[in-house]
Parts: C-alpha cells; sequence; structure tokens
C-alpha cells in the first residue's frame, strides 16, 4: 500500500514541479488548482495532499519557498522552482519521454515493412 | 538525486529545533489556502456556507493533512522517543516500587524478542471512551468439537488450546432478543455486527465500513452524539424510516464538519436512508477489534432481511450487556443460559454452552490467540497476564494518564491504512485521531492509572 502512494506522491511531486516551470512562483493552492485544471478535471485530487509534497520537494532543494504578502493583509507561501528543480524536471520528462516512445513501438499495431 | 535525498534529512533533522514554527506556519499555510479557495467560491456565486463547505471538501481532512505534514517534518520517531524517555524517566523517578516492576516487565519483553501486535493499544484505547468500560460483558459460547452451531457469518470463533473446545462470539437475532427480552442481570442489551455498505452521497459512491446495531447499542455503550443524535430503540420498529449514524471521521471527510450533513439523505446498497447524527471523534465508531466502520444503520427487517430477524440457525450478530451495578458476569450466564439453549439449534444449544466475558479479559484473550495466528510465536505469557491486570485496573481509573513510549510505530495500526488513535500525549486525556499508514510490529502496550509501562522491542 505504501508503494502506491510513494508512486503517486512522486507523480504529484513532478507535476508540481511541472506547473512551477510553466506558471512562475505560485502558492500551494493556485498548484493544486492548476494541476486540475491542466488534467481536464480528470485528475479530482484532495488539495491538501499536495502540501507534504511540496514540503519534500522543499527539503530536496529542488524548490525554494518565500513568504509574500498578498491582497487584504494576508501573507501567502509561494513556491518557485529552484536550479536543481529545473534540472530534475528535465531529467524526468526526459526519462518519461523515453518511456513514452518505447512503449508505444510496442503497442502500435504490427506493421509489415 | 541521493544527495537531494541526503539534503532531505539534514533538514528535517534540523527541523526538529523549529517544530512550533514550522507547525504555526504551515497552519497559516492552511488558513490561506482555505481562505483563498473561499473566495474563488464566492466569486463563482456560492453562498458563503456552500463556499466554506466546499473549499473544505475539497481540501481533505484538516486533521490527516496536518499529520501527514508533521510526518514529513522533523524525524517523528526520534523526537517522540526522546520526549517520552524523558517522560517515562521522570515519573519512574517518582515511583520507585513501579520501576522494579516496570523494568522487569521491560526486560521480559525485550530479552523475549516477541513482535506482539498493536491489537492490544487499539483495543485498550477504544474501550476508553464509551462509559465505565468495565461494566460491559461480552456475550460468547464455548462448544466442544462435535457440536453443531449453524451458520455462522461473523464474529470470532476459536480453539481453546488449554481445554480443546471451541470459543465464539456470534449468535442469532432470536437468541439476542431472548437475552434482551428476559435479562435482568443487565441494564442494557445490544448486538452490532460488521458490513460492507455502498455509499452514494451526491453523486460519489464509494464502498465504506459500517456496521448493524440494535437499539440500545449508542445508550448502552454511553456515547453522546456530538451532532444530531444517536441510533435509539425506536428506530428498529419496522415502520421506522431508514436513519443511518455516521463517524466523525466520515463527517470530516465527506461533508467538511458541516452540521447540514444532519438529515441528509444518502444511498446506502441503493436505498434511501437519513443521517441523524455523528459520533463523537474519540469514538471510533464500532466494536469489532479492527474496525472503525464510517457509518452505522440501525437492524431493522429493511436493513438485515426478515429471515435473519428469525432464524435461529443463523448466527451472525455479538452481542454485549451492560452489568447492572454490584452484578457479577456468572449471574448473567445463570440467568441467559436456557434462553440460549432454547433458541440454538435443535433446542439444546447443538452442545453449546453460553459464557461471557469482561470486554476487557475477552479482548485480551483475542489478542493473544491474534497474534500466535499471526507470529506463530512464542509469546510472554506472564506479560500478556500483567497486561490484562494492567487493563482491567486502568479501566476503573476515572482519569487515564498515559505514560508510554511513543515510538512513532506504537501509532500504526495494523490492517493497511486506516484512521488509528494515538495514544494521547503525556497530560493529554483524550486520545487524538491521527492518520495511519503500515503495519509495525513494534507495540507499546500501556495502562493508565497505575502507571503500568511495556515496552516490546522488535
Amino acid at each position: 500500500m505504501s508503494e502506491k502512494t510513494d508512486v503517486w506522491q512522486g507523480t504529484l511531486a513532478l507535476m508540481a514541479l511541472k506547473t512551477l516551470e510553466a506558471m512562475g512562483p505560485l502558492h500551494g493552492y493556485g498548484i493544486a488548482r492548476r494541476i486540475e485544471q491542466i488534467s481536464e478535471n480528470k485528475l479530482s485530487i484532495n488539495y491538501g495532499t499536495i502540501y507534504p509534497s511540496l514540503l519534500k520537494l522543499e527539503q530536496e532543494g529542488y524548490i525554494a519557498s518565500e513568504w509574500r504578502a498578498s491582497d487584504n493583509n494576508r501573507r501567502a507561501k509561494y513556491y518557485k522552482l529552484t536550479r536543481a528543480g529545473r534540472k530534475r524536471l528535465a531529467e524526468e520528462t526526459q526519462k518519461w519521454e523515453t518511456t513514452t516512445a518505447i512503449l508505444a513501438r510496442f503497442l502500435a499495431p504490427p506493421q509489415e515493412s | 538525486m541521493r544527495i537531494r535525498k541526503i539534503r532531505g534529512w539534514f533538514v528535517r533533522l534540523f527541523d526538529i529545533f523549529h517544530r512550533a514554527r514550522r507547525e504555526r506556519e504551515f497552519a497559516e499555510e492552511l488558513e490561506n489556502h482555505l481562505a483563498m479557495h473561499i473566495e474563488d467560491n464566492l466569486r463563482a456565486g456560492m453562498s458563503p456556507e456552500e463556499a466554506r463547505r466546499q473549499a473544505l471538501i475539497k481540501l481533505g481532512g484538516v486533521t490527516q493533512i496536518k499529520e501527514l505534514h508533521r510526518e514529513q517534518r522533523g524525524l517523528p520517531m526520534l523526537e517522540t522517543f526522546w520526549q517520552d524517555l524523558r517522560f517515562g524517566w521522570r515519573t519512574l523517578r517518582k515511583n520507585p516500587g513501579f520501576t522494579l516492576v516496570a523494568a522487569l516487565t521491560l526486560s521480559l519483553g525485550i530479552g523475549a524478542n516477541t513482535a506482539l501486535f498493536s491489537l492490544a493499544d487499539a483495543v485498550l484505547l477504544k474501550t476508553l471512551p464509551v462509559e465505565n468500560p468495565e461494566d460491559l460483558v461480552l456475550f460468547q459460547w464455548t462448544m466442544g468439537p462435535n457440536g453443531v452451531a449453524g451458520l455462522i457469518e461473523g464474529g470470532t470463533v476459536e480453539k481453546d488450546p488449554a481445554t480443546g473446545l471451541n470459543r465464539g462470539t456470534p449468535f442469532s437475532y432470536p437468541a439476542f432478543a431472548q437475552f434482551r427480552a428476559q435479562s435482568q442481570t443487565l441494564s442494557a442489551v445490544f448486538a452490532f455486527a460488521g458490513v460492507s455498505l455502498n455509499v452514494n452521497l451526491d453523486g460519489q459512491a464509494e464502498i465504506v465500513s459500517g456496521q448493524l446495531v440494535t437499539g440500545d447499542f449508542y445508550s448502552g455503550l454511553g456515547v453522546q452524539a456530538v451532532a444530531g443524535r444517536m441510533i435509539t430503540a425506536d428506530d428498529d420498529q419496522l415502520a421506522a424510516a431508514p436513519v443511518a449514524v455516521i463517524s466523525y471521521r466520515f463527517w470530516e471527510r465527506r461533508f467538511g464538519l458541516d452540521p447540514a450533513a444532519i438529515g441528509k439523505t444518502i444511498q446506502v446498497n441503493g436505498s434511501p436512508c437519513a443521517i441523524i447524527g455523528v459520533t463523537p471523534p474519540a469514538f471510533y465508531g464500532g466494536l469489532e477489534l479492527g474496525a472503525a466502520p464510517d457509518l452505522t444503520l440501525p437492524m431493522t427487517p429493511l436493513t438485515i432481511g426478515q429471515s435473519k430477524m428469525t432464524d435461529a440457525a443463523n448466527w451472525w450478530l455479538q452481542v454485549m450487556g451492560r452489568l447492572k451495578p454490584g452484578v457479577q458476569e456468572t449471574a448473567v450466564r445463570a440467568e441467559l443460559e436456557r434462553a440460549f439453549q432454547q433458541t440454538a439449534v435443535g433446542g439444546d444449544g447443538g452442545g453449546a454452552r453460553l459464557g461471557t466475558g469482561l470486554v476487557g479479559e475477552r479482548v485480551a484473550a483475542e489478542m493473544e490467540s491474534e497474534e500466535r495466528r499471526r507470529f506463530g510465536r512464542r509469546f510472554v505469557t506472564e506479560l500478556a497476564r500483567l497486561r490484562l491486570y494492567a487493563h482491567h485496573h486502568a479501566a476503573r481509573e476515572p482519569a487515564v494518564r498515559v505514560d508510554a513510549r511513543l515510538a512513532g510505530n506504537a501509532r500504526r495500526f495494523a490492517g493497511g491504512a486506516q484512521t488509528g488513535w494515538a495514544a494521547p500525549r503525556r497530560g493529554a486525556l483524550a486520545p487524538e485521531p491521527i492518520a495511519c499508514h503500515r503495519a509495525d510490529r513494534d507495540i507499546v502496550s500501556l495502562a493508565g492509572g497505575n502507571r503500568f509501562v511495556c515496552a516490546h522491542a522488535p
């Protein structure tokens, strides 16, 4: 059961990194919302689960956080990608594309040459 | 990538020193999250209550999130172990007599190197949030190897190695009805059975762990509703409208603690049902070992079927009673044995004899057989007996002060991801709900009152 959670946490972390790359610095709420949006609401996640993922990413140095004053005198914690984060994202994207390409070849209908 | 992981661990180590601040910061972060979400909802046209409700639901259980976050911070195992070590030491110094017992027990536990099941904790903790648990008895029967019971569909049955007899807890509905009708020694008699339910709420379906109970279940246990009302004897009647009680956890998870949940109609296994109340957070929901039911229904011909109510050969529910003041449980046995014999298969009990066990003892016995079954290892009988003693006495203490080594593992609950209950931190009186993950083999067996510490190292 914990492996399944780990895989999911990893995927969520990746999506968070990608969101930050695309949108620039963003707070947890924004990231979670955006992830759901991009998946065209095919993914329905509990927003709260993003926070442990973000924390882990921050602990490992892939993202950095800072408090910013938002409107109505509130402060929100914004996350941004670090250089290590960008690198990791690029690596994972590459891995993903390679995997998908290989699999596509397997799953494609047989071709007569 | 490894270096990233190492960096992660270092950050967590240093975070131990900033725990309070991190906790506050995260609480603030969550507040902001909700505020922003609510604003968006308001802008989308929702009413303020709806906006807040939807935001809470979408967030997920706040307690759970905070717990997950907490576990990701710091090094939970290390921190709590250190805390408890210091606390334990202070307590021991104040009670020298107790120190001797505890030391002996510890060495017995560690020396024997047994991996005992955390069922102990679960059960001990679970018997706390009901009124006077020491007055509760669980009905059971014993039967020889040639006995005939009937169709057994629930409860537990095991062979007692000492006597070779089978011992079981499930009864038929007619038997229960007789117990309830005839007993003078018990102030309340009630039955329960676990069941899996298909629940559909606002178009979202899920399978939940549930249970069926009879009218006196909640009043017999002494559980008060934290919202709405609990199931009562009136709900047992044939003409009664179908109702359901939900657990606090379920209320938080599916409704975001919205009071409008009371009165809401949900579909249970295809039939409509009205939610009438919520149990308090400290009451995890049910009484079967290892179960944490989210939804509780009354037993009516509609919910269990007419045949189950009249079939004496179908043994599927467990029965509990509350002793009247001054009554011994042996009196219960004497009083109801004949009724049991008459309803049981063939009118001669099928060779079964009625028994009752004080919930504490019964539970200890189930624990032992469960442990034996799961780990097949020799366990320390002396330890088990001492534990039983402690539990028995702990239940009588009005305020439970818990001294224990709270290894992070001790809060885990076997059986996969379920909500478990952490023994309270020192000074706290009520167990706190937490999210649990995998089964762990460490156990801390604990009892309040007489300050008894058993630690079983893996």
